[in-house]
């Protein structure tokens, strides 16, 4: 049943250490950014994060020591530069294991995991290094011919963002962009679906939405917990409501270059400016 | 050297590798690419089916990759005038599904070598790296999915061009292996422009194979910056440098905001 509550309550009742966490969202756009920050400013640790494309995210709950580890198959900051904090944790503290999937072997194991099935076999990581590195890929002959068999991935939960959620904890969506995949997918295989939102509306408000063409994301029984945190994707972009902050990226690249600029960026930007909650 | 830029003789390279009427994808991220797709499409391929970072299809020529990421007012231009708009989920049944009809691809491998093995993965042991890459995102299924890859390296050197890589991230031409693993409907890799010259797959040898070498360069230079012996010919042929047509099309209507360049300035 969907629960509609405030970002700090929500996050201390749903987010325990330990947890499989998928991220939705993809590069630059629709990470759950203030939920992320929440996580980091209520200090918990020991996560167990995925997300197809990493960026900003992950690069902050590297960078604050939060993930045991993680599977996605890119970390970075596209076009901009490294995720640096994801790298320390690898190459100097080794504090972070990181599970390298392929982007398609990856979506597979999000539609495997909803649809309840432990493998799925495909043949886009022939060939790869990835087969004899990651344990549990293994080869399989299907026909007579050669696939690789990874395991499905399901989540204890999945955190995304979108637009609104009515009173009875439907998640509407506009649908002139249609990137939501990014999201659906992780939240379809995972055994729990903590939602943030630009705004909350209601019932009437929702059926108006309906009429003007946005979707329902998610239904009140696909949800469980939800949050209302505006511009909650900032500086990731929620076209076609506001865009990535690039500026603010960049400055994230270079502080985040050393740990003490890291710490700098944590101050300023997690901790000394929580979005007031209204709920 | 002052008429253009090495990261233009790249780009028109890409450019030229591209057929007309073909469908192709490209990620995000990787600049050279799609600005060399958009060129294609400007020049002798008009009629090319253009699957940008698995969702814009057909995007404007000139739209400004990074603009759209970050400016809404682009956004929203370039989303009223682009040809349509792929589902996530339709990308990948593109990639390894019922559908599967895309003819190439374009990638930026970290580091490739002799056997045109691509790692965008590690430098050193794998679990505990010297360094850490992003990881390859598609790379390693682009390589198996697409009937054709080509591959652009901004920076040529004993680093990048390899003996043999660390880590394979996504398996080159191995047109033999490919027989054996019954993946042979796709050649992999067939094309790599680097800052200096094309690379090739020699179909015996299996390795790569100096196909042009820049104007700007030189075989011995070539050779310098590559990590094996490459046993350039005499007659080598000299890539053919961008025509004044392309320039201009690249300077004013395909990437006037040099959006290619963020490939120089990386690493």
């Amino acid at each position: 049943m969907a629960r509609i509550g405030s970002l700090s309550r929500m996050v201390a009742e749903a987010i325990k250490p330990g947890m499989k966490i998928a991220f939705g969202g993809g590069a630059m756009f629709l990470k759950p950014m203030e939920v992320v920050r929440e996580i980091i400013r209520q200090d918990i640790k020991g996560l167990h994060a995925i997300t197809l494309i990493g960026d900003l995210d992950i690069d902050l709950l590297a960078g604050v020591g939060a993930l045991q580890s993680l599977h996605a198959s890119y970390v970075g900051l596209p076009m901009i530069g490294m995720a640096r904090n994801f790298r320390r944790a690898i190459e100097k503290d080794h504090s972070l294991e990181f599970f390298e999937w392929t982007e398609m072997s990856m979506i597979r194991a999000y539609q495997a995991g909803a649809l309840c099935v432990p493998k799925i076999a495909i043949r886009s990581l022939l060939g790869s290094d990835l087969v004899k590195v990651r344990k549990d890929f293994t080869e399989v002959t299907i026909d007579n011919k050669p696939y690789v068999e990874v395991p499905a991935l399901n989540p204890d939960i999945a955190i995304v963002h979108s637009y609104a959620a009515d009173n009875n904890g439907n998640i509407f969506y506009p649908s002139k962009v249609v990137l939501e995949d990014f999201s659906i997918l992780p939240a379809l295989c995972s055994k729990n679906l903590f939602i943030s939102v630009e705004k909350l509306i209601s019932n009437a408000e929702g059926r108006e939405l309906i009429e003007k063409g946005h979707s329902v994301m998610f239904s009140c029984l696909d949800v469980d917990y939800i949050v209302k945190t505006p511009r909650g994707a900032y500086p990731t972009g929620f076209p076609p409501l506001y865009a990535g902050e690039i500026g603010h990226i960049m400055t994230y690249s270079g502080l985040s270059n050393y740990p003490e600029g890291f710490q700098t960026y944590l101050q300023e930007h997690v901790f000394n400016k929580p979005i007031k909650e209204e709920k | 050297m002052s008429e253009y830029e090495i990261i233009d003789q790249i780009t028109v390279s890409l450019a030229r590798e591209i057929k007309d009427k073909e469908k192709c994808y490209t990620g995000i991220a990787i600049p050279t690419a799609v600005v060399a797709i958009q060129l294609a499409r400007m020049t002798h391929a008009p009629a090319l089916e253009f699957l940008y970072g698995g969702y814009w299809i057909n995007p404007d020529i000139d739209v400004d990759l990074f603009a759209i990421m970050t400016d809404l007012e682009a956004f929203n231009a370039a989303y009223s005038r682009a040809k349509g708009f792929s589902r996530l989920i339709s990308l990948y049944n593109y990639w390894e599904g019922p559908k599967l009809t895309l003819d190439f691809g374009i990638i930026r491998p970290a580091q490739i070598d002799q056997w045109a093995n691509i790692n965008n993965s590690v430098i050193g042991d794998y679990h505990h790296p010297k360094v850490r890459f992003p990881g390859g995102a598609a790379v390693g299924d682009i390589i198996n999915t697409c009937h054709r890859v080509l591959a652009y390296l901004p920076r040529h050197d004993i680093r990048t061009v390899v003996e043999k890589v660390d880590f394979i991230t996504g398996r080159g031409a191995s047109p033999q292996w490919r027989k054996e693993v019954r993946l042979d409907h796709y050649q992999g890799l067939v094309t790599i422009v680097t800052d200096l010259c094309i690379f090739v797959i020699n179909p015996l040898s299996e390795k790569l194979q100096i196909k042009s070498i820049h104007e700007y360069t030189s075989t011995e230079e070539v050779q310098e910056n590559t990590g094996f012996s490459l046993k350039i010919p005499k007659d080598t042929p000299v890539t053919p440098p961008p025509t004044k047509t392309e320039l201009e099309l690249l300077r004013t209507k395909v990437d006037p905001l040099e959006v290619r360049k963020f490939d120089s300035k990386e690493r």
